[in-house]
């Protein structure tokens, strides 16, 4: 007779595994409402972190870099109606509002000394999707009413009322000159300010559109905004094609120009977002690695007997699968629905509680990028968490299945899931607690109080205001008033560029030089630097003005200050010696810099260096004439600073003060900074008065032009961020430390469930149940207090790595050893509860009875 | 001299219809040194029985004095630590700690005690149970019949008054039951032990010096 061998190993025990894993599914109810409790934990914080990090990132990253227009992230073109039409049809805008001006440049009112005011009429869009959200009142219908913001209505002490009149002083065009003229308005309401985080420097009024008709008709519409909400951006290069896109819809409408906000900070927040869900999946993966691994472990002879009656390897593992996969889902299911609505209520808590200045900008994550990626990442977690111990089941033999004892991964993968949450508090709670206000005080502002011109650093709406050498005088002249110190930079007239047949922006403070010297050699070399870069698209190089000069930064100030301000730039050649500088014959040269983008303009054959003799022809404007001068270059710096504290920032040419006024006949017009501190810090009210003190002089003054810092306002900002960095901080170490929690006591108590026979025996023999729940407490302290040294090791270097990033201040010790301490202490207090209830639930049943189970 | 005496133990479950009278006023005593087999079919009564007179249970009524001691009338931290002191337990299933090696096993519970073993007497114990050799191992390296061995030694390292013992024979083959039977003889001789073991099987309950045979919870 003949035996058909390919009978005999054929496979036909499929289709059994899914009969085998349901009857293996129905008979673990306890590993199975622990391990959906794991995965419904675990997706439950993905899905929360991703609602609530995705939150985070939209709020934070429009709030932190909020320009005018912020619902379209500061894009906008520039153009009357018939561009808006046209800008409204193209597919690649999804809307587009319409903002016209209604005074020629900001309001000139005296109370509004430091802040750029300015008076629009917007359309319905605008309001709805910039977030112009009305307060109290109506939006205004004619056109002497106005609606005001909250801040504004807070810095002028209206208190948010109703009805009552103000008067604007507006730019009105008559007669093809800007003429100032006060207009009579009355308040119609208030709107939540969106720009809350510029309200020290910008804010905007709105009026009807009739106003211009009636007040201002012979004004241009050339320049008024459409704000453009782009649908074609890539997600991926964060904000970086804005500009392209912008010409484009620019040039297919036939707009005059186009603007966006310069930084996007969606990356800074979206990586760690993704970093902190990997955080979580690392946790979530020791978790659900236990309980399969205890399961698989107490079930191991069973897969061996399976194996001995011809259960394949592969067979086993697809039956464990089918369990996994039913396991996986109903936590994912229950996760998600709980984790989207946590976060949606949680991060609006969140966020909006700890941060004033983000509240306006909050948006939701999106339902289904927030489902969807919650899912697929706690599917993986699960999925990973479980191929190595099924792979143990599927590959054991029978003989080894019966002698097997596990292996204590178990206690190790406790350990890391506890000390990984232990790492989190330890680096959250120093790096919050330790966080120094006077330090990023002191990190962002040189002195306490510094007044600068617009003009040094933007460009302006309207004719240059110089800073009055009055309104020096009275500060320098306050008692509280120390080291105080003036800096000017040069400005060339005319300093214009016209509009419309307007002379409609007035240009940025700049010097300009003959195209003589060694100074010009390297302005060349430089441009050429830069197309060799190929980046003169988007970096514009040294201009050059209309009289052929080149046009540079040209700084002067006293060389006593070269001090301080020596550590905001590294010295690439040369040294800063003080004594040198103010002889007058030495000169600091910094090249150029595109905001750190790694533009060097490097190449072109040609660099000054230290040492080098130079002669520059600066070009004095007010005498119209040459002035020769000749130096030696004492260093070449550039600048490191990244929080503009420094009152260099972009030079180019810095000489002495002296220097600088036998160059410029007009110089006293062109201070640009004044700085000085107070009389050291006493309480914050007393900070508070010097504040006000100076705000009225500036206000009095009234130059509008001029931008006023101090370290008091910085205070009330940087204790805001100390509470955000917090809140959100300890937020995500106490969800990371419920799975960690969750993992110890769910290994603890499988253990003893394991050994609950070997429990009863010994009390049998003589175990009190104090004796009993001191060795439980033994075996969770052995756990938590190895991830605990574990969390201290690894913990200390990571969280002095973190402090050394600009956001915190720095690593600091007391407050490190404090949280060690704390986490200590709620280590011994789990440990005995833990203990405790573990005995307690233990003893609910007679030694006898428990005895009795097994036998 | 009497070391253990029984008086009326009685021990219901349920109520009313479904009452079972597990043991139903049972009296007996015991000698010190002697060897004391019960006997009876599955449910007779004899575990619980066994688990009353060490305490592990509670009696409705009657009473348990051991060495002149009422067990019964202690609360449940006095009688774990009696019966640390006082009764060696050896069950069926051994019921070693199989994260403890051999030696940890044995002394236990003088351990629990708070005291410090022996060394020699444990040595003599083990030599006599044949079982030196293996103190470094762990349960699950030894057969059936060397954990009862373990177990034995375990029970009598503290050198109690009763050594009581739940069917030890009922998990090994006969020739290794013999075996162990004649190891509860020897520790009886050898350590002057007071033994007490339930059995359902009449042939090993032979080996002991009296039989008290229990049928539905009474003597008969």
């Amino acid at each position: 007779m003949n035996i058909d061998m390919s009978i005999m190993y054929r496979n036909s025990n499929t289709g059994i595994e899914k009969e085998l894993a349901i009857e293996e599914y129905r008979a673990h109810k306890a590993r199975n409402r622990m391990a959906v409790l794991a995965v419904t934990l675990t997706t439950i914080l993905i899905t929360l972190i991703f609602t609530v990090g995705l939150s985070l990132v939209r709020t934070v990253s429009l709030a932190v870099t909020a320009a005018p227009g912020p619902g379209a992230d500061g894009n906008c073109v520039y153009g009357d109606e018939e561009v808006l039409e046209k800008v409204r049809a193209l597919p690649q805008v999804d809307w587009a509002a319409h903002v016209k001006r209604c005074s020629s440049t900001y309001l000139h009112n005296r109370e509004f000394a430091g802040v750029e005011v300015r008076l629009f009429a917007a359309d319905k869009v605008h309001y709805e999707k910039n977030m112009v959200d009305l307060i109290t009142g109506k939006y205004p219908e004619k056109e002497n009413e106005i609606l005001l913001s909250d801040t504004m209505s807070k810095r002028l002490g209206l208190e948010e009322e109703v009805g009552i009149s103000y008067p604007l002083m507006v730019v009105v065009r008559e007669n093809g000159e800007d003429v100032e003229k006060e207009i009579s308005m009355n308040v119609c309401g208030y709107y939540n300010n969106p720009l809350r985080n510029v309200k020290e420097i910008y804010e905007e009024i709105y009026t009807d559109e009739s106003f211009i008709s009636v007040y201002n008709p012979e004004l241009s519409s050339g320049r008024d905004i459409i704000y453009v909400k782009l649908n074609n951006l890539d997600f991926f290069r964060f904000g970086h094609d804005k500009y392209e896109k912008l010409e484009e819809v620019a040039n297919a409408s036939g707009a005059s120009s186009s603007g966006y906000k310069m930084s996007d900070m969606s990356a800074v927040f979206i990586i760690p977002v993704f970093l902190i869900v990997f955080l979580v999946m690392l946790c979530g993966y020791f978790f659900i690695y236990n309980i399969f691994d205890i399961s698989i472990t107490n079930d191991i002879r069973f897969y061996g007997e399976l194996k001995t009656i011809g259960m394949t390897s592969g067979q086993l593992r697809r039956m464990l699968f089918i369990q996994m996969n039913r396991i996986a889902w109903k936590g994912i299911a229950a996760g998600s629905l709980i984790g989207f609505g946590t976060g949606k209520i949680a991060g609006r808590e969140i966020i909006c509680s700890f941060a004033e200045g983000v509240k306006g900008y909050y948006q939701t994550a999106g339902v289904l990028e927030v489902f969807v990626l919650g899912a697929f990442f706690s599917w993986v977690t699960v999925y990973i968490s479980t191929m190595k111990p099924f792979r143990a089941a599927g590959n054991i033999s029978p003989v080894e299945a019966v002698r097997y004892r596990g292996k204590r991964k178990k206690g190790i993968f406790s350990i890391l899931s506890f000390s990984l949450s232990g790492i989190l508090f330890l680096a959250v709670y120093t790096l919050s607690i330790g966080y120094r206000v006077d330090v990023m005080r002191e990190r962002y502002n040189e002195t306490d109080f510094r007044i600068s011109h617009k003009g040094s650093m933007w460009s302006l709406d309207e004719a240059y205001q110089p800073i009055s050498r009055k309104l020096a005088e009275e500060l320098a002249g306050f008692p509280f008033a120390e080291n105080f110190r003036i800096y000017y930079q040069a400005r060339t007239m005319p300093d214009y560029v016209e509009v419309d047949g307007e002379a409609a922006i007035y240009l940025s403070s700049t010097g300009e030089i003959g195209k003589n010297g060694e100074i010009a050699r390297d302005v060349e070399a430089y441009n050429e630097g830069l197309k060799e870069e190929g980046a003169e698209k988007y970096y514009y190089g040294i201009r050059e003005s209309e009289r052929g000069n080149y046009q540079l930064e040209v700084l002067g100030m006293d060389a006593e200050y070269l001090t301080d301000e020596e550590k905001y730039f590294k010295v690439l050649e040369g040294e800063l010696d003080e004594k040198k500088f103010a002889s007058g014959n030495y000169m600091i040269y910094q090249r150029k810099q595109n905001g750190g983008r790694g533009i060097t303009g490097e190449g072109g054959g040609y660099q000054v260096h230290a040492g080098d003799e130079v002669e520059i022809s600066f070009y004095d404007a007010d005498a119209n004439r040459y002035v020769e001068k000749k130096f030696t270059v004492l260093a070449i710096i550039a600048e490191i600073d990244p929080f503009s504290t420094s009152n260099i920032q972009n030079a180019n040419i810095i000489l002495t003060d002296e220097t600088f006024r036998s160059i410029y006949s007009g110089c006293e017009d062109y201070i640009s900074k004044i700085c000085f501190d107070g009389n050291g810090h006493i309480s914050l009210e007393e900070e508070r008065e010097e504040y006000e003190a100076i705000q009225k002089a500036i206000g009095e003054d009234g130059n509008l032009q001029l931008y006023f810092q101090s370290e008091y306002e910085d205070e009330m900002h940087f204790n805001e961020e100390k509470r955000i960095i917090g809140a959100i901080g300890m937020f995500i170490a106490g969800i990371v430390g419920l799975i960690g929690i969750s993992n110890v006591m769910n290994t603890v108590a499988t253990e003893l469930s394991a050994r609950r026979l070997e429990y009863a025996a010994m009390q049998s023999i003589g175990m009190t149940k104090r004796q009993m729940e001191m060795a439980l407490f033994g075996q969770y302290a052995r756990y938590v207090f190895s991830a605990v040294g574990l969390a201290a090791a690894v913990g200390a270097p990571l969280t002095y790595a973190l402090g050394l990033n600009y956001q915190f201040t720095g690593f600091s010790l007391p407050e490190f050893l404090q949280a060690l301490a704390l986490l200590l202490v709620f280590s011994i207090l789990l440990c005995g509860v833990m203990a405790h209830i573990l005995t307690k639930a233990m003893n609910r049943k007679s030694v006898v009875e428990r005895l009795r189970e097994v036998a | 001299m009497e070391i253990l005496a029984v008086r009326n133990l009685k021990k219901y479950y349920g109520s009313g219809e479904s009452l079972i009278k597990a043991v139903d006023g049972i009296s007996f005593s015991v000698e010190k040194g002697s060897f004391t087999a019960i006997v009876g079919t599955s449910g007779s009564g004899k575990t619980t029985l066994l688990n009353l007179i060490g305490g592990l249970d509670y009696a409705d009524e009657g009473e348990v004095m051991i060495g002149g001691k009422s067990v019964l009338k202690m609360n449940d931290d006095e009688r774990t630590v009696f019966r640390r002191r006082n009764i060696g337990f050896v069950f069926q299933n051994y019921n070693l700690i199989s994260t403890l090696n051999i030696y940890k096993n044995i002394t236990l519970p003088i351990r629990l005690d708070g005291n410090k073993p022996d060394g020699e007497y444990i040595r003599h114990i083990c030599k006599t149970l044949g079982i030196e050799e293996k103190m470094e191992s762990y349960p699950n390296q030894l057969s059936g019949g060397q954990q009862q061995r373990v177990a034995i030694a375990r029970a009598i390292a503290a050198k109690p008054a009763v050594l009581l013992a739940d069917e030890p024979t009922g998990n090994l083959d006969s020739r290794t039951g013999a075996e162990v039977m004649g190891l509860l003889k020897m520790t009886e001789k050898e350590f002057n032990q007071t033994i007490i073991m339930i059995t359902h099987n009449e042939a090993i309950a032979q080996l002991a010096d009296d039989i008290i045979h229990l049928e539905d919870g009474k003597l008969v």
